[in-house]
């Protein structure tokens, strides 16, 4: 019975429950396609938090990021204009994986996400707790809250984050929460297991928050970010943000010392937490572990907004007792009289694995019911936000009728991550890094407009305007690519080659050939004299870099083509979900089983289950096509 | 190429013989040897037994059987070998019968890549199958069966392993902050590659060997007209193979024989003699004896030492190949010209009187490199490997280019992945299937 329906909540298409990166990208999917939607949060006042570290962007995620700009997403823009300080990562590598990175005021960050959300047309904020999604039919049709109230829609989102289940561990002390101080949400996970869903238990954690007033900054290294800093939004006419120092400290012997005595009293240690933490952002017990001929760890105190009181320690996330953390930091020139506005944490909370789920991230089992974020069992802002928005792009684009979006490993590092996220298992919380894209070479920060903005405008995810911004960024990058098919002569070349102490050239030569060589750019021959450019900065750089990084890595970018292409048809041999694999005589027992299993969408999938052999895909191969043989005559 | 179905074959040489093996393989071998054999009773699986094969009421052929089933056969299917007399319509008798009856006519290698692809064996000791049939020495039958033993199968998993490993380490670096990379990172990748590549060479240093002694050598001899190759070729070969005549030209199109010099296979070509020639026959004859020359692997440039030298000839010959044994023939009619021996590159030999004929031979074995055979010989022996580990060897090279210029870490991680490919490709992993087809199509049928 819809008896129960709550009154003012009719004709709702998609609901999307939390309202953190996961949630607000989601639910500002939707309503771009068009979709009324109803965001459910436990407080309306913590929508687009950001729960840990004040930055967005970093290594591999700053490619994200322009990802989800692309695909028309808010946090690109929100952290834009929220950020303090920006910086290039990865400079001392190759271009393809320079990351940008910007500090950001977490409160003007949160500010604008709120009013980005709540001041959309198609979106209906309401505080409350879901505990299950109503099931009818195999399909998900709306959600039921705490009290029993019964919500309709046509399509559910779930993003609950971190807070199911949520356990804060501060050395022997428990407290049940999703962040510290706000409530977790319970039966969730209760009623998603009695659907059939599998769940596993994660952690993470977070540093202490200092006292701004108690610290020495005086005696403190400073770091600044670019003097030229590169926005992750596309759509700018005017970027200037300020370049806000931040400092750094180093750990010594004796914080090590106090660590290590202590170490037993770290829930992670004492075997307290149950849950699996990332290899990757180790806590500071780990670090101590682990790198033990190490005598001394960076740390960057990092103001967690304007004029902050109170200082975000990257570097140090931990779940000693806060005494221990204490002590250890006093010890730390420049922390000598420190104290803590709150204390390091770790935090447990329950996850459902991911490989439940399709490339849409609806789930396998039922229609029309969606899983993004920290539920999925990965870590970060940029991460949850991408899934939200391709899970919020899909329920609305199903309302619509139209067909979903999708992403492939070599279309973005978004891709990458659904993809690894539902064909692999997830023993740790997953973050992305470079290493993850194979066909990173192709997936730069310069280039993701020309990457996703089609597929970004035909899913209705951006608009006619900010697709042309687009598209003209990328059509300058190749008007400058052809530029550099022309000749240059000696005496316009070797000033500018020997003042690089480059080989001088001795007879005419394409421009083309000269950037080829490691060293040499194209900045260095684009004065805007000869070359008028009709993208206005903050894009010219980029641009110019763009062209430059084309040119420079034209050859492999061509083997690239060629290899993904091939991936690219295998992912087009679609398998229904109802082939019964041990029907098929020839596949071997392991590989019926595994298939079984995971029931993969296409042939790319399948091909990357462990235990499905070559033979196997050669068999599976045969069977699909005389399957379509069999179709066409029939 | 469809899989599972049934196929049948002979899988031993065409012509009468004491006995011939065919071969059903499929999930109907069992119930088409039972319709053939009239049997109710399913066969113990590998027990020989006597059967006899029927022709609608006729007895055809009284066989001996041996069933398999699967997984435990050659080819991870059920399988029925069934050894009958050898006469070719016994043999075509019995295949016609099992076709028939459902079975189809396998195509060339289809055992082979049925065994392939249920995972009975790997890439490299498929081919090691093939190998081991071609094998024309005892030599290359050795490495053939270390092959199909897994021995070069292992020694290459351990390369893949090793690039995986260093591929991780640089994958890992690109992940770290700048502030992290130490200064030793960038030597020790430099170290880790030259360290494979070492590896990846010692594979392939025995290319030339196994491959000589797998498929045999190719020894040309070539040189101007009525120069008495077509003499020291059938002094070579023991008997007269080629038509010798005085006069100039006689030999107009090629003439081969297989010999066999200490073991070593060699498929020894006669040609025409290279002269500008009017006649449209002898100067095809010629064009052919210059293509000859550029696919072997030794040239034997037979001079006259009676006769004044034409340099045109040599410098032809030199131009097209490498590996020249030069050699002054009719050493017998120095003495009657008054020819003064120099010391230069050329041996004398006199094909007529068959003198210099044994260090000749030695010659041969020296320029092939397989003068002394290792016991125990092990390497790529095939083309499609030696490819493959050119591959490799071209992408390590890539990578080193890229530690010593301006150490780009992501190209270094690419060319470290196509090395990486290059290598698995070797055993099969992720092979397109392509590659696979051109392999197993170079099988006989029924192996």
């Amino acid at each position: 019975m819809l008896g129960n329906s709550l009154t003012g909540f009719n004709n709702i298409d998609t609901i999307v429950v939390g309202g953190g990166h996961a949630g607000v990208e989601a639910a500002l999917a939707a309503a771009r396609t068009g979709c009324k939607v109803l965001l459910i949060t436990m407080n309306k006042q913590t929508i687009g938090r950001m729960s840990c570290n004040p930055s967005i962007g970093g290594l591999a995620k700053g490619q994200m990021v322009r990802e989800i700009d692309a695909l028309g997403g808010a946090m690109g823009k929100a952290a834009d204009i929220t950020g303090t300080q920006f910086k290039l990562l990865n400079k001392s590598k190759g271009r393809a994986v320079w990351s940008p990175r910007a500090q950001v005021d977490k409160r003007e960050y949160e500010k604008h996400i709120h009013k980005t959300v709540t001041s959309h047309n198609n979106i209906t904020v309401v505080e409350g707790e879901v505990v299950s999604p109503i099931i009818k039919k195999g399909r998900a049709a709306g959600v039921t809250m705490s009290n029993q109230d019964k919500i309709i829609s046509k399509s559910v989102v779930l993003t609950n984050g971190t807070f199911l289940n949520g356990l804060i561990h501060i050395g022997d002390k428990k407290i049940p929460a999703g962040r510290m101080g706000e409530v977790r949400s319970e039966g969730i996970t209760e009623s998603l297991s009695s659907l059939g869903f599998k769940h596993g238990r994660l952690k993470t954690g977070t540093p202490p928050r200092l006292n701004r007033e108690t610290i020495n900054w005086s005696i403190l290294d400073i770091i600044t970010g670019d003097e030229k800093p590169a926005p992750f939004s596309h759509f700018h006419s005017l970027f200037n943000p300020p370049n806000t120092p931040s400092h750094s400290v180093n750990t010594n012997e004796r914080v090590h010392n106090i660590i290590w005595e202590n170490i037993n009293r770290s829930p992670m240690y004492s075997g307290e937490i149950l849950g699996v933490g990332p290899r990757y952002c180790p806590s500071i017990e780990d670090k101590i572990n682990r790198f033990k001929e190490r005598n001394a760890h960076r740390l960057i105190c990092e103001p967690e907004w304007k004029n902050s009181d109170q200082i975000y320690l990257n570097g140090f996330s931990t779940s000693l007792p806060e005494k221990i953390q204490l002590e250890a930091l006093q010890k730390i020139k420049g922390f000598e009289s420190v104290s803590l506005i709150k204390p390091g944490y770790a935090i447990e909370y329950d996850y459902f694995f991911p490989n439940q789920l399709k490339t849409t991230l609806e789930t396998k089992t039922y229609k029309n019911l969606y899983l993004a974020g920290q539920i999925n069992g990965t870590s970060g802002y940029e991460e949850a936000a991408i899934q939200g928005l391709i899970a919020g792009a899909n329920a609305g684009l199903f309302c619509l009728g139209l067909g979903p979006i999708t992403l492939s490993r070599s279309d973005a590092y978004g891709g990458v991550l659904i993809d690894d996220l539902i064909t692999k298992s997830t023993p740790e919380p997953y973050r992305m890094f470079t290493s993850r894209a194979e066909n990173r070479l192709i997936l730069r920060f310069t280039n993701a407009n020309k990457r996703l903005s089609l597929k970004a405008f035909s899913s209705m995810l951006i608009n006619k305007k900010q697709h042309n911004t687009m598209q003209e960024q990328t059509k300058e990058v190749m008007a400058l690519i052809k530029y550099c098919d022309k000749t240059i002569t000696t005496t316009q070349a070797n000033p500018i080659l020997k003042k690089i102490n480059e080989k001088e050239i001795t007879q005419k030569t394409k421009l083309k050939e000269l950037i080829k060589r490691p060293s040499v750019s194209l900045e260095m021959f684009v004065s805007m004299k000869t070359k008028k450019l009709k993208v206005r900065q903050p894009y010219v750089d980029e641009v110019v870099l763009e062209a430059d990084t084309e040119i420079k890595y034209s050859g492999y970018i061509r083997r690239i083509n060629k290899q993904t292409k091939k991936i690219l048809n295998n992912e087009a041999l679609l398998l229904n979900s109802e082939i019964k694999y041990d029907n098929i005589s020839g596949l071997s027992k392991e590989a019926q089983e595994k298939l079984n299993k995971s029931k993969p969408e296409n042939m790319g999938q399948a091909m990357k289950i462990s235990g499905v052999t070559i033979s196997d895909a050669a068999v599976l191969s045969v069977y699909i096509s005389k399957k379509q043989r069999v179709s066409r005559e029939t | 190429m469809p899989l599972g179905d049934t196929i049948v074959a002979r899988s031993t040489p065409y012509g009468y013989g004491g006995i011939a093996v065919v071969r059903l393989s499929g999930v109907n071998s069992i119930k088409i040897l039972k319709k053939i054999s009239r049997q109710i009773k399913t066969p113990v699986s590998r027990v020989a037994q006597k059967t006899k094969i029927y022709h609608k009421k006729n007895i055809l052929d009284e066989t001996i059987v041996v069933c398999y089933t699967k997984p435990r056969s050659f080819t991870g299917e059920d399988m029925v070998e069934i050894s009958c007399h050898g006469s070719p319509f016994i043999v075509d008798g019995i295949i016609n019968e099992c076709i028939d009856l459902g079975a189809r006519s396998a195509g060339p290698g289809e055992f082979t890549r049925r065994a392939f692809e249920n995972g009975k064996i790997d890439l490299i000791q498929a081919e090691s199958i093939a190998n081991t049939i071609a094998a024309s020495s005892k030599a290359g039958l050795f490495n053939a069966i270390s092959g199909l033993g897994g021995e070069m199968s292992n020694a290459i998993k351990g390369t893949a392993s090793d690039i995986t490993e260093l591929l991780s380490y640089c994958e890992h670096l690109l992940d770290v902050s700048d502030v992290d990379i130490q200064k030793d990172n960038k030597l020790y990748i430099s170290k880790k590659t030259s360290e494979i590549n070492k590896k990846v060479l010692k594979l392939i240093e025995n290319y030339d060997t196994c491959r000589v002694l797998t498929y045999g050598a190719i020894v040309v001899l070539a040189g101007k007209t009525n120069s008495g190759k077509s003499t020291l070729f059938n002094a070579l070969v023991g008997n007269k193979r080629s038509i010798v005549n005085k006069t100039a030209g006689t030999t107009r199109d090629y003439v081969d024989a297989n010999i066999s010099i200490s073991g070593v296979p060699i498929r020894l070509v006669d040609t025409a003699g290279v002269r500008r020639s009017k006649s449209a026959i002898e100067s095809a004859g010629i064009d052919n004896s210059i293509m000859l020359i550029e696919k072997a692997d030794v040239v034997c440039l037979v001079r006259d030492v009676s006769v004044k030298d034409d340099t045109y000839v040599v410098d032809i010959i030199k131009l097209k190949n490498d590996n020249i044994i030069y050699i002054n023939n009719k050493s017998d009619l120095i003495k009657k010209v008054g020819y003064k021996k120099k010391k230069d590159l050329y041996m004398y030999i006199s094909a007529i009187n068959q003198t210099g004929i044994s260090s000749l031979k030695r010659a041969i074995l020296q320029q092939l490199n397989v003068e002394k055979i290792p016991n125990k010989l092990s390497g790529v022996s095939t083309p499609r490997q030696y490819e493959c580990i050119a591959d490799c060897i071209k992408s390590l090279a890539n990578t080193n280019n890229k530690i010593k210029n301006g150490f780009q870490l992501e190209l270094i991680c690419y060319e470290l992945e196509n090395a990486l490919r290059s290598v698995n490709s070797l055993l099969g992993v992720e092979t397109e299937d392509l590659v696979l087809n051109n392999m197993f199509n170079s099988f006989c049928v029924g192996k």
